[in-house]
């Protein structure tokens, strides 16, 4: 009977709780892009980050999540915010390119993607269609007329790149495609092989800082301030990333 | 009178006419719709996109080819091409333009842009006349070759359409190119190249752009 007003309370209590803790006592918190999980906690481990698909944290923000800076794999997420008032202009810190990923020991013997539409339907890990990565594999396959890899295989659809990387790192799909830089965080559970350039659609990440009431704008000004710094800069590159010009 | 001037035409110049009025016939042949009539732009079905984003990668390079030909020939002097030939040169950069135009059109935002990658052409290509005017029938064989694919293959007759008009000047530049070079307009009848082939050959000259992750190792 008493279980429901004590929750009210409990919850009360911990918002009045939360606001009255400064600022600068709580961690600014970030919510990137799942290809970002590498080197966001390089450039400054003291965040607290949220890893997730583009769309996926677009949506929580949208619905007033706790974030203080989104950093997407696409432009479109961070500009849909943007228009809704809900974050500040977007800018572009990096740029990345797709790659067809195998097992270590590739088992269905691929070497090139056109290896996709010959022979027994195969099992291939390809993010979904709203999440970025899954939006860039599609429009790759559509450049080289290679829809029906799509529809002439066995394929999953997964909300994030992290989650094509582990079906085949695991040996759950032949193949997957992702983006270089997180072949280069698997390099030791697979193998990369390069897609042609002029099919590749350009793959720009985008960051906003979230317009929120309560939002860490100074914390989340100095987290953007140290992705766009040399040091960020030198760590994306090393990452894989690509690096727009100044 | 018709018949006097045919009977003074020398076998290139026939040759040229074969050329342009094969190429007339079947671009009558294709059934174009009102709306490409109308200047909309054509709504390619499914994988037929492809053809015009290869298309428009492909031309991007082919003018690069000719700026760098024109660019070339003049340190040659007397070696390089007569004020007529870059004058033809020149004319076939500005089909291929709006050949670029065409495209850019059809694909909207999805064309390629400047930025999106860097042209990469092999010196070798640039090294004598020869060499250029073989280079660029190559290129225009390939280009041609790759939109003959579309003609037969595509699901939309919008596409074949369009397709259809950008194989017939690519053929023309193909038949200049042999005329310049001093060989018949025609070297055979051209034939389609597929998708792996095509994909394969063009990446052979470009790279990725400024802003694109640098290549490293197996990626």
């Amino acid at each position: 009977m008493l279980r429901k007003p004590f929750l009210l309370l409990a919850a009360s209590a911990a918002l009045v709780i939360a606001a009255m803790v400064p600022a600068a006592a709580r961690a600014t918190t970030v919510y990137a892009a799942t290809s970002l999980r590498d080197v966001f906690p390089r450039i400054d481990g003291g965040m607290t980050f949220s890893f997730a698909g583009s769309n996926t944290l677009q949506l929580q923000i949208e619905r007033g999540a706790p974030a203080d800076v989104f950093a997407s794999a696409s432009p479109k997420e961070p500009q849909a915010l943007y228009a809704e008032k809900k974050c500040g202009r977007p800018a572009v810190f990096a740029t990345n390119v797709l790659v067809l990923i195998v097992p270590k020991d590739n088992p269905a013997g691929i070497t090139s993607v056109y290896d996709l539409k010959q022979g027994s339907p195969k099992r291939i890990a390809v993010g979904s269609a709203g999440v970025p990565v899954g939006g860039y594999t599609r429009q790759l396959l559509a450049r080289m007329r290679l829809g029906r890899v799509l529809t002439q295989n066995i394929v999953s659809n997964e909300s994030n790149v992290g989650g094509v990387v582990t079906k085949v790192a695991l040996g759950s799909a032949v193949a997957g495609f992702v983006y270089v830089t997180d072949g280069k965080i698997a390099s030791d559970r697979v193998r990369t092989i390069r897609l042609p350039t002029w099919a590749q659609p350009p793959i720009r990440y985008e960051y906003c800082i979230v317009q929120r009431t309560g939002a860490d704008r100074a914390g989340a000004q100095a987290f953007v301030n140290k992705v766009r710094s040399p040091r960020g800069r030198r760590l994306l590159d090393a990452a894989g990333f690509g690096l727009p010009r100044r | 009178m018709s018949g006097q001037s045919d009977a003074r035409l020398d076998r290139a110049a026939f040759l040229r006419r074969g050329v342009a009025g094969a190429i007339a016939a079947s671009a009558a042949g294709l059934s174009i719709p009102a709306r490409s009539r109308a200047g909309a732009p054509v709504r390619p079905a499914g994988e037929d996109i492809g053809f015009f984003q290869w298309g428009a990668t492909a031309e991007l390079v082919s003018l690069g080819f000719y700026d760098r030909a024109l660019h070339a020939s003049l340190t040659w002097g007397a070696r390089g091409f007569s004020a007529a030939e870059r004058t033809r040169l020149k004319l076939a950069r500005a089909a291929d333009a709006e050949h670029l135009r065409k495209l850019r059109y059809t694909l909207q935002g999805d064309a390629p842009k400047a930025g999106d990658f860097t042209i990469a052409l092999p010196d070798s290509a640039f090294r004598d006349r020869g060499s250029i005017l073989d280079f660029g029938a190559g290129l225009a064989e390939l280009i041609s070759g790759v939109y003959l694919d579309g003609v037969t293959s595509a699901a939309d007759p919008g596409t074949r359409a369009l397709l259809g008009r950008l194989l017939a000047g690519e053929s023309q530049q193909i038949s200049a190119l042999h005329v310049l070079a001093g060989r018949p307009a025609t070297a055979g009848l051209l034939r389609p190249v597929f998708p792996q082939q095509a994909s394969d050959a063009l990446d052979r000259y470009i790279q990725p752009g400024p802003s694109a992750p640098r290549a490293r190792g197996g990626a």
